[in-house]
């Protein structure tokens, strides 16, 4: 039997941050420097609002039932199989996302480290480790990315200070990028960036209450927004921004043009244990979320059974895309483009009607 | 064969778990009162003795459970043996009236005269009453038994005002003057004392027997400790005996809440365990664990720590040690200051402590004795060896086998150059050296004192030095293997070292199958499972993972006034060390 357990506010706002922020690190910014040109820096900040707003909501949410899941709310509000599918949705929506993470996270690891090693290989790989990490329970991963936290942000903190000789402030004119209307239009619509922000909603049962739950959801949101800014921002001064669009992993590549002397080039390593390390972190929490709705929706106690069938399915789902392109420009693009309907329009849906029945249908319970 | 068939069946078969996570958790409770509040222990006080008062209620509510009648009762009282008759040995356990049956069965208990151990020294007390002393050969000082015991009990002259049958109280009172005499009606009572050392009288026509405190037993000095050896602090360790282990801690913490409680282990020795902690500041939760894993303890043989360890940790199958061992007396008494449990074993000079966090082993008895700066400086180094030992050998296999791009151009040359002429693939060639290593580490601790150092250093120089000659392995690649070892060698704890040992080879095999992915992965789960791990129901990452107040002696240490409390993973009830005058010259 495997125990959510408790875990205090650090470990869910490391948990949540590393979750959202990890995707900077894979093709996301070439992808919104083909988009907005030089203005994703701050694109970004748009996303995040919209994040913001949507999960202001979703808190309001989560505070009219006090300690019920998302999942629970759903069948609380439209009954037991509306309820099941809207959970299925969510489902469906993190399940794409943790295959198309983990598949973009292994392509840019093929393009530039292990050219030689199968995806389905590398694959294996990260979901043994995912799978093991979810056999300890949420609390262990949730622990994990508190103790790595630091570290990772001193590596991250590093990494921008050292590319800091390749930077051009000019790189970052004009300011407007594509228009302003493009910027504001594309920043709204990949606010699904910051859409795993949803599973606060999930995991809520191992948090102290909402009080905690509301608090680490934003500042959450802020460190994550912070993250990506800063990352697109350095981006956007290391390399113009028709160049930018056609790199597949710009900060890994901006990483490795680091050279101070002789001896102090080819930094990569330290940042590809950040890299490894966040991703992990990332596919794992998004892992056991996927595992907890599947044993809700299921009825089904004990989860230990459902984890290696689903980390099966998940390689699988992973595995269709051909290849990194059909990857990037299909589904990562539909997932951040679109993922925002799906993750943020359900829980704001059923506020609205869950105010409305407390309204005029008395009690919510 | 259908065996084979139904265990492989029984793989792909769902089978509810069963409940083996209820393991025990310490969390904050009110037993940890606010960090900056007065130290107060009479809340749990007040609980123990509700907790006292209701045990003895229900001994007393199941002793009256069954009320018999007065005609009972005195059929009962008469039917009492007063003497000693073969059939019914067992059951009844209680002393005879008769010497002679007490005799009997003593002899048969201990399986006289085959038993030439036990000794019966029958004799006339006061010249008239019959009686007989028994106890261990070899266990008992014989200098109190001649001088103090014998001569007092044969002298008529001690006897005068004694009027009566039974002078058992007489003798307490006035005859014997050794310090500790106990009065016993029971043969499980006496048995298992007359083991420990004890001697115990039997009279005649007195259904009780005296106890009598008479140990004496061989046992080796108090001597330096040999593997936790300080240039500053005590030069005291622990010995095999487990009295003088307890009064080592007692003459460091002369405290009236310093708690020993004994607890016989193993089935057949009986060896004696001491649960040792101060109350008010140990958590109780933490203190009945310990007590509950020690007492459900099922097996016939306790050698010592080691197997104690082994049988109360929490999971057996995580590789990082979950209690600490010493050898130094005034390291065990800093565990107890910090409010951790310390357990020592009779015949074994090491004691344990729990619950134990993961940068405690990091931590080594002369820290403290150390000026902060220097402290903190060997802990550092000590982390730094630890994680060489660890990643090293990994990073170098990944490197060389899948990422010769990020080793600067003249480095590489360099490695390519030394390779040039070994045979062997990389892994073989690290894994041959890290086991020739291994070897030469084990046979240098095998082989005893000066020669086993000399082995160790010249195996070493002239294996090293042969197989790069030989060309059998690269010079580089005795470089990673003298920095590994040298790295596991700063661990002052002796299991985790051995953890470190053994982990180091999973980080090489990562290494091995995808580079620096592997390694990074190899190590998500190694930390990760740190993260799961709990020792004594203390996470083991704690503070840091999950979050709790940092003690400025945990990671980094700062100097002692700023160590104002104790750990906080382990919910000590007063967590105040320093009062608001903390350094001598604090005006």
């Amino acid at each position: 039997m495997i125990k959510d357990g408790k875990f205090g506010g650090h470990e869910t706002i490391t948990l949540l941050t590393i979750t959202i922020s990890a995707k900077v690190f894979f093709s996301s910014p070439s992808v919104v420097a083909a988009k907005v040109g030089t203005a994703g820096w701050y694109m970004t900040l748009i996303s995040a609002f919209i994040a913001f707003l949507a999960t202001v909501l979703l808190i309001s949410l989560l505070s009219i039932y006090p300690n019920k899941t998302l999942m629970e709310i759903y069948e609380i509000v439209y009954g037991k199989v509306v309820g099941k599918i809207l959970s299925l949705i969510l489902f469906t929506t993190i399940l794409i996302t943790v295959a198309t993470n983990s598949r973009e996270f292994i392509e840019i690891m093929k393009v530039y480290d292990l050219p030689q090693s199968p995806p389905s290989y590398l694959l294996i790989l990260l979901f043994v480790t995912a799978s093991v990490l979810a056999y300890w329970g949420l609390e262990t991963i949730a622990r994990f990315s508190k103790l790595m936290a630091f570290f990772l942000l001193l590596v991250y903190i590093s990494v921008l200070l050292l590319s800091m000789k390749l930077y051009e402030p000019h790189r970052l004119f004009p300011i407007l990028g594509n228009g302003l209307d493009t910027t504001v239009l594309t920043g709204i619509q990949r606010s699904s960036v910051y859409g795993e922000i949803i599973i606060i909603g999930v995991i809520i049962g191992s948090l102290h209450g909402i009080k905690y739950a509301k608090r680490a959801a934003y500042l959450s949101l802020i460190f994550s927004a912070s993250i990506v800014t800063t990352a697109l921002l350095a981006f956007s001064l290391a390399f113009p921004y028709y160049t930018g669009e056609e790199i597949t992993a710009p900060i890994y590549l901006m990483v490795s043009l680091i050279e101070y002397g002789d001896f102090i080039q080819r930094i990569e390593p330290l940042f590809f244990f950040l890299w490894n390390i966040s991703t992990v972190i990332s596919v794992a929490a998004l892992f056991y979320v996927l595992i907890i709705i599947y044993a809700y929706i299921f009825e089904l106690d004990d989860k230990r059974p459902i984890i290696i069938p689903l980390g099966i399915i998940v390689v699988f789902l992973a595995l269709i895309p051909q290849n990194i392109i059909q990857l990037t420009n299909g589904i990562v693009n539909m997932i951040r483009s679109y993922g925002w309907a799906f993750y943020f329009i359900p829980p704001v849906i059923t506020l609205a009607i869950a105010k409305i029945k407390k309204k005029y249908g008395g009690s919510s319970q | 064969m259908l065996n084979v068939f139904l265990k492989i069946l029984k793989l792909f078969k769902y089978t509810r778990p069963m409940n083996n996570e209820g393991g025990f958790e310490l969390l904050e409770d009110k037993y940890e009162i606010d960090r900056t509040e007065k130290v107060d222990s009479s809340e749990y006080e007040k609980d123990q003795k509700q907790n006292e008062q209701k045990d003895r209620n229900q001994n007393e509510v199941s002793q009256i459970i069954k009320p018999i009648k007065v005609e009972q009762w005195k059929r009962e009282r008469n039917s009492r043996p007063d003497e000693y008759s073969h059939s019914k040995n067992m059951p009844s356990a209680t002393v005879f009236k008769n010497i002679a049956s007490n005799k009997k069965y003593i002899e048969e208990i201990f399986s006289m005269p085959r038993n030439q151990d036990l000794i019966i020294r029958e004799f006339k007390m006061a010249r008239k009453t019959k009686a007989f002393l028994v106890f261990v050969d070899g266990m008992v000082d014989k200098t109190s038994i001649n001088q103090l015991i014998l001569p007092q009990l044969m002298r008529p002259e001690n006897f005068n005002d004694f009027s009566g049958t039974c002078p058992i109280d007489y003798i307490k009172d006035s005859v014997l003057s050794i310090s500790e005499i106990t009065k016993a009606t029971n043969f499980n009572e006496i048995k298992p004392q007359i083991l420990n050392g004890l001697s115990v009288l039997f009279i005649d026509d007195c259904s009780e027997a005296l106890m009598m405190e008479t140990r004496g037993f061989e046992k080796r000095n108090i001597d330096r400790p040999i593997t936790e050896q300080v240039v500053k602090g005590s030069q005291e360790g622990f010995t095999e005996n487990l009295r003088t282990n307890i009064t080592l801690l007692r003459r460091i913490i002369k405290n009236e809440k310093l708690i020993t409680e004994i607890i016989p282990t193993g089935k057949l020795n009986k060896v004696n365990s001491a649960i040792i902690y101060i109350e008010g500041i140990t958590n109780p939760k933490i203190v009945e664990e310990v007590r509950r894993r020690i007492t459900e303890i099922d097996t016939d043989f306790i050698a010592g720590n080691g197997m104690l360890e082994q049988l109360i940790e929490d999971n057996y199958l995580m590789p990082f040690p979950q209690v600490v061992s010493t050898e130094r007396p005034d390291r065990a008494a800093s565990f107890l200051v910090e409010g951790q449990v310390v357990i020592i074993t009779e015949g074994d000079p090491f004691a344990l402590a729990a619950p134990v966090t993961f940068y405690r082993l990091f931590h080594s008895s002369e820290d403290s004795m150390l000026r902060w700066q220097y402290g903190t400086f060997l802990r550092i180094i000590r982390f730094i060896g630890v994680m060489s030992a660890l990643l090293i050998p990994g990073l170098y296999v990944a490197l060389v086998l899948y990422h010769h791009q990020m080793i600067p151009t003249p480095f590489l040359e360099s490695i390519v150059k030394s390779r040039e002429a070994v045979p062997f693939p990389t892994i073989v060639e690290l894994l041959l050296m890290e086991i020739a290593f291994e070897l030469v580490r084990e046979g240098g601790v095998r082989i005893p004192g000066v020669i086993g150092q000399t082995l160790g250093i010249v195996g070493a120089l002239i294996l090293g030095q042969v197989a790069v000659q030989a060309g059998l392995v690269s010079p580089i690649l005795i470089v990673i293997i003298a920095l590994t070892g040298l790295g596991s060698f700063t661990m002052p704890n002796y299991s985790m070292a051995l953890a470190v040992r053994i982990i180091r080879f999973i980080f090489v095999f990562g290494g091995a199958i995808a580079g620096f992915y592997g390694i990074s992965l190899a190590f998500i789960l190694i930390a990760s499972m740190a993260c799961y791990m709990k020792s004594f129901g203390v996470p083991f990452l704690a503070p840091v993972a999950p979050s709790a107040k940092i003690n400025p002696d945990s990671i980094i240490r700062q100097p002692l006034f700023n160590q104002s409390m104790r750990s906080d993973p382990f919910n000590t009830p007063n967590r105040k060390r320093n009062g608001k005058k903390q350094r001598g010259d604090d005006e």
